[in-house]
């Protein structure tokens, strides 16, 4: 056998399907895995008279991992699936944080309702953006996105109401049953880790179910030719404009959660470093794929803890991550340019 | 008549890409359109297809006024199309360009993907027959798995097909299908666009391969800078002083009036 008849058989099935779930396991198969370490990393404490294996610390950064999860899942709609670059995602983020910091802190709305409350803020705030994606597309798309966020971020810091630069103190925690969802397992983390672990888990399961529907084909044609995709029938600037909402949806569940976690708003949530750092855990994490988006925010969240660590070790005069996070991305790019868990994509 | 176009211009800036052209096509027909380069041929079919819309004139379709109607409603319809320059998905399989064409048949909405309803299942296996069928009528099933990039040229052009045919169109519009072909594969693209025919699909041909052409279409239409200058039988358009005046230069028409 020849090399070429070899090679079109290697790239001869789609993009690497069988990397969709972690190890081969099907997705049920993930999702119980997941769910059983998620426990035993909660309540391990408790089961162990006098536990104390793991520390509030790790607990806080979980949470941080799993908010970067949802943001990451999100974004991956626009960058992903519709393949169109956005740093400016960081504005629904924001968005979803300061309707439940304002709704909750001026007038007491329950932190459940203020949440889908968020979600149609920001996706109707999407909808212009939307709008300019179908004119523009790549490097221009970038300013108007980036420009967008800055808009709102500047709204956040001329508001007196929101406190300015210094931002909104004093908002609620969240009750679940009649109990503080700081109180529901032995630190006040794990009631927020079960939540969003729930969260997480049913967007992984929506996006599964829609990238293989009708939906999600529509994006893909889009992404892989517009032209083609409107001569085979399909509404690209309706797909488009959905494709964002979505996207636009989730980026603000993920702020309701952040406002509620850190108990405050301020507005370096609209911050062009969080849209960068969250369209790097899209690359990293390998776009359009599902677990991808999950190890991803879990890396680039994780690791530079773990090296603030190493700093403190070996009382380092500097932080090792400050140094190794550029690095880690240029030889990401060249290496593996489809990220962690991304499917291959060969060029020819 | 299945597709009649009136007077339908297209107007670029100052520049007439197509000029109050009255074009028709019958049920079952299979109509050329020749013409050199840049004399509008694409421009027709953007125009036809709703990509770029009409300046002024009429198009109707089955009875019904397109002009002004948009590139997915025209689909739904029944009018799809190929490309000069290849387009296909090409980081997509083979089967998943054809479930992609499937589109604008299904209706599976965000609450369907999500819930995984019946109707997605019908769809689902309705996708999978349309699969086989316009693979199989092109001949080329078995390379269902493959990247549609990784097809060889031929193939690509015959998936071209494949995928307008999962459209359920009844109007075809191809663009160029036999450029680049070899001899065989040019023969082999003939039967296909023969076995459509007797499938009773009308077809739409813009073809520079004259042999093809004069084989198997019905009438040709001539174009010239965005104007139709001549129409009729193969063999009538062939002689047609105009014609070769429009590909060859005033010269060549005129030796050709002296020889006849």
């Amino acid at each position: 056998m020849n090399t070429r008849t070899l090679k079109a058989k290697l790239s001869r099935s789609s993009e690497g399907r069988q990397s969709e779930w972690l190890f081969g396991m099907s997705g049920k198969a993930t999702f119980l895995t997941a769910l059983i370490l998620v426990l035993l990393f909660c309540f391990i404490d408790t089961a162990v008279p006098g536990g104390k294996l793991i520390p509030t610390y790790a607990k806080h950064i979980v949470v941080t991992c799993l908010i970067y999860a949802i943001l990451s899942l999100g974004l991956d709609f626009v960058a992903g699936y519709i393949g169109q670059v956005s740093l400016g995602h960081a504005a629904f983020f924001g968005l979803g944080a300061y309707v439940t910091g304002s709704l909750s802190v001026f007038y007491g709305v329950n932190f459940w309702i203020t949440i889908p409350i968020g979600m149609i803020i920001s996706g109707i705030l999407s909808v212009p953006l939307a709008f300019a994606s179908q004119k523009v597309k790549g490097p221009f798309l970038v300013v108007i996105t980036y420009g967008f966020c800055e808009i709102l971020r500047y709204v956040a810091i001329n508001t007196s109401a929101w406190g300015g630069t210094s931002g909104l103190p004093g908002i609620k925690t969240p009750t679940l049953f009649g109990i503080k969802l700081t109180k529901l397992g032995p630190t006040n983390k794990d009631g927020y880790i079960l939540i969003l672990f729930a969260i997480v888990a049913f967007l992984a399961f929506f996006t599964w179910r829609v990238v293989k529907s009708r939906i999600g084909y529509a994006f893909a044609a889009i992404r892989e030719d517009e032209i083609a995709a409107v001569a085979m029938g399909i509404n690209t600037k309706y797909y488009k404009l959905l494709a964002i909402v979505i996207s636009a949806c989730i980026c603000s569940i993920a702020g309701s959660f952040q406002a509620v976690f850190a108990s405050f708003i301020s507005p370096e949530l609209f911050a062009s470093t969080q849209s960068i750092s969250m369209f790097t855990m899209v690359v990293v994490g390998g776009r359009r794929s599902i677990i991808g988006m999950i190890l991803g925010a879990g890396l680039m969240t994780i690791l530079p803890e773990l090296f603030r660590m190493v700093q403190e070790l070996f009382s380092l005069p500097f932080d090792p991550w400050m140094i190794l996070y550029g690095l880690i991305l240029i030889v990401m790019m060249r290496f593996r340019p489809q990220g962690i868990w991304g499917r291959e994509e060969k060029k020819k | 008549m299945l597709l009649e176009t009136k007077k339908v211009s297209k107007a670029f800036g100052g520049l007439m890409a197509n000029n109050e052209i009255d074009f028709s096509i019958k049920e079952g027909e299979i109509v050329a359109i020749i013409g050199p380069n840049g004399s509008g041929k694409t421009t027709f079919y953007n125009l036809l297809t709703g990509i770029s819309p009409a300046t002024s004139g009429s198009i109707t379709f089955k009875g019904k006024d397109i002009t002004r109607c948009k590139p997915e409603e025209i689909t739904k319809m029944g009018i799809s199309r190929t490309f000069q320059n290849i387009r296909l998905f090409g980081n997509m399989t083979v089967a998943e360009n054809i479930i992609i064409a499937r589109h604008c048949r299904r209706k599976s909405g965000l609450l369907d993907a999500v819930l995984n309803t019946k109707r997605v299942k019908q769809e689902e296996e309705e996708n999978d027959r349309f699969i086989r069928k316009c693979l199989e009528y092109v001949g080329i099933y078995d390379k269902k798995d493959w990247l549609a990039k990784n097809l060889p040229y031929g193939m690509q052009r015959r998936l071209e097909i494949a995928r307008a045919l999962a459209t359920e169109p009844s109007l075809i519009l191809l663009d160029e299908p036999a450029a680049g072909m070899n001899p065989k594969e040019k023969n082999e693209l003939v039967e296909i666009i023969q076995h459509l025919l007797k499938d009773n699909y009308s077809i739409i041909l813009i073809e520079h391969s004259m042999r093809l052409v004069m084989n198997i279409a019905d009438r040709v239409v001539v174009f010239d800078h965005g104007q139709k200058i001549a129409e009729g039988l193969p063999e009538e358009v062939q002689n047609n002083p105009v014609v070769i005046e429009a590909y060859l230069g005033k010269g060549a028409s005129a030796n050709a009036r002296a020889n006849a």
